[in-house]
């Protein structure tokens, strides 16, 4: 008996053409990808967009899935970069034209990380990715992990103060002082003497 | 109330920081925290989905997935795409119905797309497929995709005077479902057994 619940035998099982596990890669996921992308500020009808559109490819690509690795977070993944897609092509305008103050603030923070991410010269986008590969490292060596972990909401998912709040129980004040302290943390670490098996040192 | 003693220099420069590690987390192509994915599943409310809205999203991805499969393959259905196959290996259509396992009627209707490639034998057809170099898990996965699209049971229907009736009904609906489900395991089991199985081709080992 196939534990579908497991994600690695769920996706052998889809990639062997296994009905039931058709159903359950789709009745698992379609939810999670629906209210993803309306976190990000798409419409209801967008979102089932992009979440229909994500199981598809993650159903045709499957024997691409990281065994070992969780499926929700490889969807996920696959919807951002259509997210991406759509932020590239969707000017402004429309967005506020549809009346969606949320989905047009969104609009433009995510447009302004990927269009900065986007025109970066090569030497900075080299810089970035040591940046990148450092602070992954210094990040699970902290002593003080909930300082990464309002670093990680704020600057990597990109949640707000009130968000954070609501995820993690910290006054805003709070996670404030406690992101000050992390990024202080990996100024330290960066500056100091980088970590035998850092991109960095490897370089130097 | 916390004070922090970071100095007004330094803010900036820890601001900069956090601006370009956002830039290279973008750059790095890494997938979302499994932290930002429960917690936009936890602030963010949904109606209810019934059954019905939940087939109805399946049988969408369903088509997108069948569509984007017939454009990959360049083949509007599995037996067009295995003809396809068949042509480019100058076999014909005699002979594939001999290795496939049927008569030549029904392999025609196979390649027509008006018969499921699960309707053929199992084990000839799957030697027959390894043999044009059918890739298994597309044609397993389209299989299974077109099936259970094309399903249209004949019992789930609702008897609006007789609310037995209904009932008896939505247990054949449930019996032929399950039937379907099963018969088509069976095939695919047998199917990716002989497929990965030894050929007549291979070289029995030395002692």
């Amino acid at each position: 008996m196939i534990d579908y619940t497991n994600d690695d035998h769920l996706a052998d099982a889809v990639q062997h053409g296994d009905i039931a596990a058709q159903e359950a890669f789709f009745n698992r996921f379609q939810v999670t990808l629906l209210k993803f992308a309306m976190k990000k500020g798409f419409s209801r009808e967008d979102a089932e967009d992009l979440a229909q559109e994500t199981l598809a490819v993650g159903f045709r690509t499957i024997a691409s899935f990281r065994r070992g690795e969780r499926i929700v977070r490889w969807l996920a993944g696959i919807e951002v970069n259509f997210m991406r897609r759509r932020w590239a092509a969707q000017s402004q305008d429309e967005v506020l034209d549809e009346g969606n103050e949320t989905a047009a603030s969104m609009w433009r923070f995510q447009q302004q990380a990927y269009t900065k991410a986007r025109t970066l010269s090569p030497d900075e986008v080299k810089e970035r990715a040591r940046l990148w590969a450092d602070t992954q490292l210094y990040m699970s060596l902290a002593r003080n992990q909930m300082h990464m972990k309002v670093v990680q909401l704020f600057y990597l998912d990109k949640l707000t103060y009130p968000e954070i709040e609501a995820k993690l129980g910290l006054a805003k004040d709070t996670a404030k002082v406690y992101r000050q302290r992390g990024l202080k943390y990996l100024k330290k670490m960066r500056d100091a003497k980088p970590p035998e098996d850092s991109p960095r040192a490897k370089d130097s | 109330m916390m004070i922090e003693e970071v100095e007004l220099d330094e803010l900036d420069e820890l601001d900069q920081l956090g601006a370009r590690l956002s830039e290279a987390y973008e750059l790095s192509g890494e997938p979302p925290s499994l932290g930002a994915i429960e917690f936009a599943e936890s602030s963010v409310s949904l109606p209810e989905r019934t059954s019905a809205d939940i087939a109805r999203f399946n049988a969408a991805v369903r088509q997108r997935i069948d569509s984007a499969l017939r454009e990959s393959t360049g083949a509007p259905s599995i037996g067009a795409w295995v003809q396809g196959a068949r042509l480019d290996a100058s076999l014909d259509e005699a002979a594939a119905a001999r290795e496939a396992g049927v008569a030549v009627p029904a392999y025609r209707q196979f390649e027509a797309g008006r018969m499921p490639v699960w309707r053929l034998p199992a084990k000839t057809s799957a030697i027959f497929c390894r043999e044009l170099a059918i890739d298994l898990s597309t044609l397993l996965r389209w299989a299974s995709v077109s099936a259970l699209g094309a399903r249209h049971t004949p019992y789930g229907r609702l008897d609006a005077r007789d609310e037995d009736r209904s009932k008896q009904l939505d247990t054949l609906a449930g019996e032929s479902e399950a039937q379907f489900k099963e018969e088509f395991d069976v095939w695919r089991r047998e199917f990716i057994a002989a497929y990965e199985g030894p050929s007549a081709n291979d070289v029995p080992p030395q002692r």
